[in-house]
């Protein structure tokens, strides 16, 4: 599909979802440039997470629009956004549990190079599908894990695998909703690290939501705090740390 | 066609209704709060209505007054419901945990046990007992003879609904239920002992089917086989009037209970393509029914 | 597919081949009629085990494949009167096809365990168009279906019956055995089995799942269809008795009892409890019973089925919930 590379590639116009009475996102209106990586951070309830469902049309919104490269996607259902490149991980970890982590990989792929159409070709003989497969293994570290089944390994891998999937569909902007959550502390930095080098890598844009300040600071390029469904301010990090009424809601985390 | 036969088809549309009704109820109840289909809530009303004969015969042929033949209404839907407190802890609570289409094939096998059992206990001639609808006679309306028991029917399933609208809104107890169904773990962490409440719920839900089968069988008769048609048509009005709504079974129950009682006066070959029709049109138009909840991207 | 698995391939449709003329007439047509479940069971079973979706009204296409037959060979037709099996089976496979197309395009839309209840409520209309539509499919009674001719060549109907036919369905069930393989281990098998383990994940990486799903619901039509189709010159008489909810629970109890999650599975399950009901039926009419009690003891102490305690996989199909 042509896109229009003079387009932001990802731009949100007055993205409202109201649950009841509780305003989980409130008029929001953000920008994304292509190849950074944007951190939005918040407390909880403060629709960060909200925000990335919107986008990717996990939930619709009550109203606003979502453009990516500048089209309107806002209603698109999201097997057709992963196509178009604009892919998401999950904070909850969401994967084919019952399948092995080579197998993930592989569906993945295969759906990317639009193999999955085709119901008489040799899986395993593909040998493109098998070469991808084992490369995004090698670069996320999981090579030793690959026969073994989803559900059976260390939750640390199964949040990488999880990021992992998303870059195996060859993404153009991946949104990363906690990719550090209930990772064990020692595990983070790794994690990050293997993200990081991927997207830098593969030139991939990125919007992460994140609670641990130290990866905010440490790997973005732009921070974006919310609160309430709102976006309260943004800008590079240091400004954001500096930032007063920041610092008052997110008291704590930083 | 004059006002008197439209008056009759109606009562007759209302009369099948409630029957389909008292099902869908049980079954509502035991999907949406434990998450399970139970096709043998098909078998449990037919249970109901062949120990109430057994009990209506035995009271009839010992010669006791009428008032005993009444009770022998609620007696068999309380013995219905003590099978229900046998099978929920032997069965139903390792199905809980289950997913959702294997638990389907479960009750699916105990529904073809209880139709079985029945044939196997009572024979498979149809069985009646029609003591207490000859004794109400009949009432005229518009100039047609109607049957009086019939608006016992009537009387006695709005009392249901009622009573299940207060149950399930006014009372502690529905209020834990409704929270335990949206949230179990944080009931079992404010102290509510779900496997007891499930089991209750469970008594209550296949009491109410038994009720069903027993205050039909005055009416009508008791014949092997008699679980299976109510139950898909119940699926339909759970379908039509939209999952986990009273209000949607009472609605769908008594539209198709109609649309039914006037099809066969019209065009009696149509019958039950006529409902199937319906639920077509209805997953085609409005696939969360009349009352159901939009379906989130996770439920599809 | 390793060099020993085509080995045992090969020797077991010898062994097959083989067969008839050393077994009793009786049994080659037991084993004819089997196959043709064989065939109906595999095809359900890329819906049911691979996909995910329970369907309670499969049965309607063993009907539409039976009924099909039948009606192209019912002598109003005169001389458009169909006896060529070969035409035959193209015209169930496209019957079957577009009935599973509109009904599995509605049926999809729906909820996963209502998904089930919907088919029932077809097979029961279907069911009901059979018996009311009663100048068209002859009622309760049904209709006759004679003797096509296979390949050209029409056999006499002892030899047909007990032989000639045998290898004829054989030779099918061997084909659409293979294309059933070739499917489970293409791209699009491996998209079907992520659409079972996680549907919502499968959209967010790219995979269309309502359409797949309704690939994979055709597909078991077809099965089915072709099923039907060849079990109605066996038995000589399709009637409404085919499509009941009760023949449709029978393909989920096949596939549970031979093991859902394995290849083989269907074909077993098919293999084990069409034989075991012929001989239970034997014994008593309560066959309903004996099945109902199965089925309960197969979903809490075996759902992975014969195959599948054979290979112990079974652990990661218990649902998620608490």
């Amino acid at each position: 599909m042509a896109i229009d590379k003079s387009e932001k590639i990802l731009r949100t116009e007055g993205l409202k979802k109201y649950f009841g009475e509780v305003k989980a996102v409130d008029d929001v209106n953000l920008e994304v440039s292509e190849g950074e990586i944007l951190s939005i951070i918040g407390p909880n309830g403060s629709g960060k997470t909200t925000l990335l469902n919107l986008i990717s049309n996990m939930i619709e919104p009550d109203s606003g629009k979502v453009f990516f490269y500048g089209r309107n996607v806002t209603k698109w259902p999201p097997s057709k956004l992963a196509k178009m490149g604009l892919v998401r991980s999950f904070q909850i970890v969401n994967l084919f549990d019952g399948m092995t982590v080579m197998e993930n990989l592989k569906a993945a792929v295969a759906s990317n190079l639009g193999r999955t159409h085709r119901p008489f070709s040799n899986l395993n003989k593909d040998e493109e599908i098998t070469r991808r497969s084992l490369e995004i293994l090698r670069i996320f570290k999981l090579s030793e894990k690959a026969e073994t089944l989803a559900g059976d390994v260390p939750h640390g891998d199964r949040k990488v695998l999880d990021v992992a999937l998303c870059f195996a569909l060859n993404p153009k902007l991946i949104l990363l909703d906690e990719p550090t959550s209930g990772v064990s502390t020692s595990e983070k930095k790794p994690v990050m690290q293997r993200i990081e080098e991927a997207v830098r890598k593969e030139g991939v844009t990125a919007v992460i939501v994140e609670h641990d300040m130290d990866i905010v600071f440490g790997y973005s390029n732009r921070v974006i705090a919310m609160h309430e469904g709102k976006i309260l301010a943004e800008g590079k990090p240091e400004e954001i740390k500096e930032n007063e009424q920041v610092r008052k809601i997110v008291t704590g985390e930083i | 066609m004059d006002p008197e036969t439209v008056v009759i088809i109606i009562l007759n549309g209302m009369f099948y209704a409630l029957s389909l009704f008292l099902i869908t109820i049980g079954l509502n109840i035991l999907y949406s709060f434990m998450r399970v289909l139970n096709i043998a809530h098909g078998g449990l009303y037919a249970t109901g209505a062949f120990l109430t004969w057994a009990l209506m015969n035995a009271a009839a042929k010992a010669g006791y007054p009428i008032y005993i033949l009444w009770l022998c209404i609620p007696a068999g839907a309380f013995l219905v419901g003590l099978i229900g407190l046998v099978i929920e802890p032997l069965l139903f609570k390792r199905l809980y945990r289950l997913r959702e289409e294997y638990s389907l094939l479960a009750t699916f096998g105990l529904m073809l046990v209880f139709d079985d059992s029945l044939r196997m206990i009572f024979g498979g001639s149809p069985l009646s007992a029609n003591q207490l609808y000859n004794w109400m006679g009949t009432l005229t309306i518009l100039g047609k003879a109607y049957p009086s028991y019939n608006f016992v029917i009537y009387a006695f399933a709005i009392a249901v609904a009622l009573g299940l609208w207060i149950f399930f809104f006014k009372t502690k107890m529905g209020r834990i239920l409704r929270g335990t169904a949206q949230d179990r773990e944080m009931s079992t962490c404010l102290g509510v002992n779900v496997s007891i409440l499930y089991t209750e719920t469970f008594f209550l839900a296949v009491f109410i089917a038994g009720l069903g089968g027993a205050i039909y069988l005055p009416a009508t008769n008791a014949y092997s086989g008699m679980g299976f048609e109510p139950i898909v048509l119940s699926f339909a009005v759970m379908i039509i009037g939209g999952l986990g709504s009273l209000k949607g079974a009472l609605v769908a129950a008594s539209m198709i209970g109609l649309v039914r009682a006037f099809g066969i006066a019209l065009i009696p070959e149509l019958e039950l393509a006529v409902v199937f029709l319906i639920l077509i049109m209805t997953l085609i138009f409005r696939p969360r029914g009349l009352f159901g909840k939009k379906f989130t991207r996770e439920e599809k | 597919m390793k060099p020993k698995y085509i080995i045992a391939i090969i020797v077991g449709v010898l062994l097959a081949s083989i067969l008839p003329p050393v077994l009793p007439a009786y049994y080659t047509y037991v084993l004819s009629v089997t196959m043709c479940f064989a065939i109906y069971a595999l095809g359900y079973n890329i819906l049911f085990g691979r996909t995910g979706l329970l369907s309670f009204g499969h049965a309607l296409y063993l009907g539409v494949g039976a009924y099909t037959v039948a009606a192209l060979m019912r002598p109003e037709l005169g001389p458009y009167r169909v006896f060529s099996m070969e035409l035959l089976l193209a015209a169930a496979i496209v019957t079957s096809a577009i009935v599973g197309l509109g009904v599995g395009a509605l049926c999809i839309r729906y909820t996963r365990i209502f998904f089930g209840l919907i088919n029932l409520g077809f097979v029961m209309l279907w069911h009901a168009l059979l018996l009311k539509l009663y100048h068209i499919t002859g009622g309760t009674d049904g209709l006759p279906v004679y003797i096509p001719s296979t390949l050209g060549i029409t056999f006499p109907y002892e030899i047909f019956r007990t032989f000639a036919f045998y290898y004829y369905i054989l030779a099918i069930f061997v084909i659409l055995t293979y294309v059933m393989w070739r499917i489970y281990n293409s791209p699009f098998g491996l998209a079907l089995k992520a659409i079972r383990e996680n549907g919502v994940r499968a959209e967010f990486i790219g995979i269309p799942v309502g359409r797949y799903r309704l690939a994979a619901y055709v597909i078991s039509a077809i099965y089915g269809g072709v099923g039907g189709a060849l079990w109605a010159p066996l038995s000589g008489q399709v009637s409404p008795d085919i499509s009941t909810w009760l023949t449709s629970g029978d393909v989920v109890m096949m596939n549970v009892l031979g093991g859902m999650f394995n290849f083989a599975g269907p074909i077993v399950g098919a293999f084990i409890f069409y034989n075991l009901k012929i001989q239970i039926m034997h014994f008593t009419t309560y066959w309903s019973f004996i099945l109902g009690l199965s089925a309960i003891f197969f979903v809490l102490v075996f759902p992975g089925g014969i195959m599948g305690w054979l290979s112990t996989k079974v652990r990661r199909f218990y649902g998620q919930k608490a």
